[in-house]
């Protein structure tokens, strides 16, 4: 009897995860913690980066097979919504119903800003290629440089998928990092002149314009574009929800309730792909430092071709605001205004700002289309 | 060399498109507000030709009221509403600044603004004549 007894927990403790535990499970686990750690206290992007951090957490948890590739456990059900494409676009159907497309429409010349400021991405993805990665992995990778979650998880779950878990890290890490990572690149490539340009005020946009300008941009890039319609189709879509004004309770719930529960089933699945044997290799290093270059090509993109347009203007347009170019919405319009007060405190760029900065999520989106379309 | 052309392919082409797309959205958007105003236009002379018949009528058997606010009357509304504005604003100065400040334009917001807008201009009204 005692012997059975015995027996039994002998079996229990070396089924159990303290005997079963490896050393890369371990340091997964580690980095589990300390990415927690980044979004509850450093409060690094922690609407998304926490549920990432616990997925990385459960996928590593010895025996429990938790991952997104055990079959039959919940996160691998969940994992179907990244899988099929589902929950990027939906997250932009609540980003949508979240975003005023005013100031660009005031002033539509930001849409160039959005797109220089994707160079990064291309410029990326020649890196990655030199550097040995294959074709799909480098689109994967370079997608980081468009500064937008939803976009690269989308980009990468089609290209890379084994890879998804590093570069959804790196892009929510460098997303939280804009404002260290470019003010340094936009004193720079600016002179003081130029950062203290104060740009006029943007004119009044009617709201016939605020709708209609969803409906006509989903039409002219879906059709240059297919395979950026899912993204930009369900950006305009919740864009028209809020501007038509007459469906509040949809307008209400994309902004809220949808966004939130598809972030935490994103956020947990996405992590929970990060097991030790794909993210622990040089790979992951290598994505790491790219990503990092990817925000800075694309800052600098941005902040060149402001540049032009100040010359081309006869001084009327601050080169700062081309950083926002990057979709990292509200923080890169946010980094613009502050490195612009710095320069001249009197100066208000914020709103000017702004129009890149959303010009960037159409823009990143078109990218991904071009990554998606030539690759696949 | 196979993956360097690929690389250089992917910069000119992705580059090309993302520019091609945004410039021809750039255009649509400029277009937007002119192709709008010539709709406009039209309703505002429908709407002159309707309160036309509408006197008619009046004059008739029936009243009929138009619904819609004649062009003076509208004017007065903003005179009066910016009036009030002006007088709200300059009440949050000091006295000494008020003889500053004018009030060049106004216009109304949407009802459910992002959150920076508002932030932008509270420190915007703030600071200005701290």
């Amino acid at each position: 009897m005692i012997q059975e007894f015995l027996n039994t927990i002998s079996d229990l403790l070396k089924n159990s995860g303290f005997m079963q535990c490896s050393l890369q499970e371990f340091i997964m686990l580690a980095v589990a913690c300390i990415l927690i750690y980044l979004a509850v206290v450093k409060q690094y992007e922690p609407l998304l980066l926490l549920p990432i951090a616990f997925g990385v957490l459960l996928a590593n948890l010895p025996v429990a097979q938790l991952s997104s590739y055990n079959e039959g456990s919940l996160i691998y059900y969940l994992y179907k919504g990244i899988k099929l494409g589902i929950y990027p676009p939906l997250i932009f159907l609540g980003i949508g119903a979240m975003t005023d497309f005013g100031p660009l429409i005031a002033n539509p010349k930001s849409l160039l800003l959005g797109a220089a400021a994707q160079i990064g991405i291309f410029m990326t993805f020649f890196g990655a290629m030199m550097l040995g990665y294959t074709p799909d992995e480098s689109g994967a990778i370079s997608i980081i440089g468009g500064a937008d979650g939803p976009t690269a998880i989308f980009v990468a779950s089609k290209l890379a998928p084994h890879m998804l878990g590093s570069i959804a890290i790196a892009a929510y890490s460098y997303m939280a990092l804009v404002p260290i990572i470019q003010p340094p690149i936009m004193k720079l490539l600016t002179t003081k002149k130029e950062r203290e340009v104060v740009m006029e005020q943007l004119r009044p946009v009617s709201k016939t314009e605020k709708v209609v300008f969803p409906v006509l941009v989903t039409l002219i890039v879906s059709f240059l574009l297919p395979a950026a319609a899912p993204l930009v189709g369900m950006l305009m879509l919740g864009n028209l929800f809020r501007e038509s004004g007459v469906v509040s309770r949809l307008t209400n719930t994309a902004q809220n309730e949808l966004i939130n529960i598809i972030t935490i089933f994103l956020g947990i699945s996405v992590g929970a792909t990060a097991k030790a044997e794909t993210f622990l290799n040089p790979k992951t290093l290598g994505i790491i430092v790219l990503g990092l270059v990817a925000f800075a090509f694309g800052t600098a993109g941005g902040v060149l071709f402001g540049k032009i347009m100040y010359l081309v203007s006869g001084g009327k347009v601050n080169p700062l605001i081309g950083s926002a170019g990057v979709s990292a919405v509200p923080m890169a319009a946010r980094v613009s205004q502050k490195v612009g007060q710095e320069a001249n405190p009197s100066n208000f760029l914020l709103m000017h700002a702004m129009g890149p900065n959303v010009a960037g999520v159409i823009g990143s989106a078109v990218a991904a289309g071009v990554l998606l379309s030539v690759l696949k | 060399m196979d993956n360097l052309n690929l690389a250089l392919n992917m910069i000119f082409t992705g580059v090309s498109v993302v520019f091609l797309c945004l410039v021809l959205l750039v255009f649509v958007i400029y277009a937007m507000p002119k192709v709008l105003s010539v709709f406009y236009q039209k309703k505002i002379n429908n709407v002159a030709v309707s309160d036309s018949r509408t006197v008619r009528e009046e004059n008739g058997i029936e009243l009929n009221q138009s619904k819609q606010i004649p062009i003076n009357q509208k004017k007065e509304c903003n005179d009066e509403l910016l009036a009030v504005i002006t007088a709200a604003v300059l009440a949050c100065f000091k006295p000494e600044v008020r003889s500053r400040i004018r009030i060049a334009s106004f216009r109304r917001v949407s009802d459910t603004p992002p959150v920076w807008n508002g932030v932008s201009r509270n420190e915007q009204i703030a600071s200005k004549y701290d």
